[in-house]
């Protein structure tokens, strides 16, 4: 995978330096380990996206990471790009639409689908609907990748430590979005409805709530966090068609390893694929890094498929 | 209060009510009994709209119900404590109950009267306050379950099994406090029981199902001395 070699390379291509003297070796490892706690939040962010979702429903949202590629598209390709927008006007429309189009997903596909006989059903929907994302984005905004020019971009240098402006970015806003979204689900009516909604569906309705309202707003929730995904991964992998989907593989992975179903468990496991796999180019040839992750999912599949937090099953 | 006239209920194929017709008048305890699969759970689950009746109307407070979806159901005054209590675990106590107050908008201040009548009539729940529901035992989370619905001013409460799985000094704590219930906020209670005995004897009429039909119903008193009842459900 080109997009990923690309973002761990930045600091391998500093190899020669090592030779030459002990001290920057260390600065490479710092540098690789920031890199890989800000891949590690971002598969953290799609853990926690399809994890409430998943809680929410019992589905899988199998077109999740071609939200995240159309909250990039939204952003880059029309607000700013097309319509010439102020960047920070365009993250929050940008965030507003991903909003709406996840309540559209979940009043089309899950709620009419969820009750049929088999769960079958509601999957196909959404492996289809990702079909239809899919080719949607290139018919409209083409095939032919591209950036959004001074997105995010820029070096924080301290010492010997080159960080990108990106990669700390991304872990403050990840940061921000787990507190904000912890926040509304612990004090806010509506989000205690859908942790009730997540836990019994059935006892959720009989307290008055408005189930497949309640989906909708969890879904919308989802998609908005995938949309903040696609615009923090701008700067790592540009906006193609096929930007997110090792990471939409991997943020799956990461709630298997740390407890499928559980948000902190997402988090821990995103953190640790994250600097698990940039560490590993210390060692491993680079081409091996989209590996260790998935080696990594076996491992726990076939040894503790409940995960390091889930409950044993 | 509530008026149900000649529902049929179904799962897939098989008839589970048949043309079921009950009333209950404001201020009553009514007791359904039955033994297990006779359609005394599915009859809750069709007055709360989770099981649609596929002939037939139940009518409350003289407004048609029968299509209504479950939340709407819920808000318009019914409370159904389901089988099996179904609490939500992860949640602590307070806030199992604070989701009972869900379909009214409460001030903080009216909330906190609620939750203060909750803890005066189970004090138990007071000292759990902060726990997980999940980690209580089956009789406290019964107790929370039935306060869980009556902090949104139930009109109509509907109380399924209450006694499953409990001790029997905690089996007559429960029917002690419907009782009272019944008399401190004046509404009307239907209660679904296996256990006989105990529901004859706290309730002012009683409905007998068998195989989805009502084979006998009437002053619970009378029941409780007919030879028929004795022989089927109270051991003779």
């Amino acid at each position: 995978m080109p997009p990923s070699h690309r973002f761990g390379g930045e600091a391998y291509n500093d190899d020669p330096h090592v030779e030459k003297e002990c001290k920057p070796m260390l600065a490479i490892l710092i540098q690789l380990l920031v890199s890989g706690i800000a891949l590690g939040f971002i598969y953290a962010l799609v853990g926690i996206e399809y994890t409430l979702v998943w809680n929410s429903t019992g589905l899988l949202n199998f077109s999740h990471d071609k939200l995240i590629t159309l909250g990039a598209y939204i952003f880059g390709g029309t607000l700013v790009l097309g319509l010439g927008l102020n960047s920070w006007l365009s993250v929050i429309i940008a965030m507003i639409v991903s909003g709406i189009v996840g309540a559209l997903v979940a009043s089309t596909i899950f709620n009419p689908l969820r009750n049929m006989r088999s769960t079958i059903f509601a999957v196909m929907g959404t492996i289809m609907l990702g079909r239809i994302l899919y080719e949607a984005t290139r018919l409209i905004w083409g095939p032919i990748p591209f950036t959004v020019p001074n997105w995010l971009t820029g070096n924080v240098i301290i010492h010997d430590i080159s960080i990108t402006k990106a990669n700390l970015y991304i872990c403050v806003v990840s940061i921000v979005v787990v507190a904000c979204l912890q926040t509304f689900l612990t004090f806010t009516k509506t989000g205690k409805a859908m942790r009730c909604v997540a836990q019994n569906k059935k006892a959720a309705a009989l307290m008055g709530i408005n189930v497949s309202q309640n989906i909708c707003i969890t879904t919308g929730i989802s998609s908005i966090i995938c949309c903040i995904i696609g615009m923090l991964i701008i700067p790592l992998f540009n906006i193609d068609v096929n930007m997110a989907s090792m990471i939409g593989l991997k943020g799956f992975s990461a709630g298997v390893i740390g407890g499928f179903g559980y948000m902190p468990g997402a988090i821990l496991g995103g953190l640790i694929i994250g600097i698990v796999e940039n560490l590993s180019v210390a060692v491993l040839p680079a081409v091996y890094k989209d590996v260790v992750s998935f080696v990594l999912l076996i491992l726990f599949l076939l040894v503790r498929p409940g995960g390091i937090l889930g409950k044993k099953a | 209060m509530l008026k149900i006239n000649g529902i049929d209920a179904f799962y897939g194929k098989v008839q589970a009510l048949h043309n079921i017709s009950m009333e209950i008048g404001d201020g009553e305890i009514i007791s359904i009994i039955g033994s297990n699969g006779a359609g005394k759970t599915t009859l809750m689950n069709c007055i709360m709209g989770v099981v649609k009746a596929r002939n037939g109307t139940i009518e409350y407070r003289g407004e048609n119900i029968t299509d209504k979806k479950t939340h709407m159901i819920t808000r318009k005054g019914i409370v159904y404590i389901p089988e099996g209590r179904e609490v939500f675990p992860n949640m602590t106590v307070l806030n199992n109950l604070e989701m009972g107050a869900y379909s009214k908008s409460f001030s903080q201040k009216q909330l906190n009267e609620h939750l203060d009548s909750m803890y005066e009539l189970f004090p138990r729940l007071k000292e759990r306050a902060s726990q997980k529901a999940g980690s209580l035992s089956g009789g406290e989370q019964q107790m929370l379950a039935i306060a869980r619905g009556l902090m949104s001013d139930p009109l109509l409460l509907m109380c399924d099994e209450p006694s499953l799985g409990l001790a029997p000094v905690i089996v007559d704590d429960m029917f002690n406090v419907l009782v009272r219930v019944n008399k401190m906020m004046n509404i009307p209670i239907i209660i679904v029981e296996q256990n006989a005995y105990m529901a004859l004897s706290v309730s002012n009429r009683c409905y007998v199902l068998e195989n989805g039909l009502v084979t006998a119903s009437g002053d619970s008193g009378t029941l409780l001395n007919s030879d028929e009842i004795k022989k089927a459900y109270l051991g003779g």
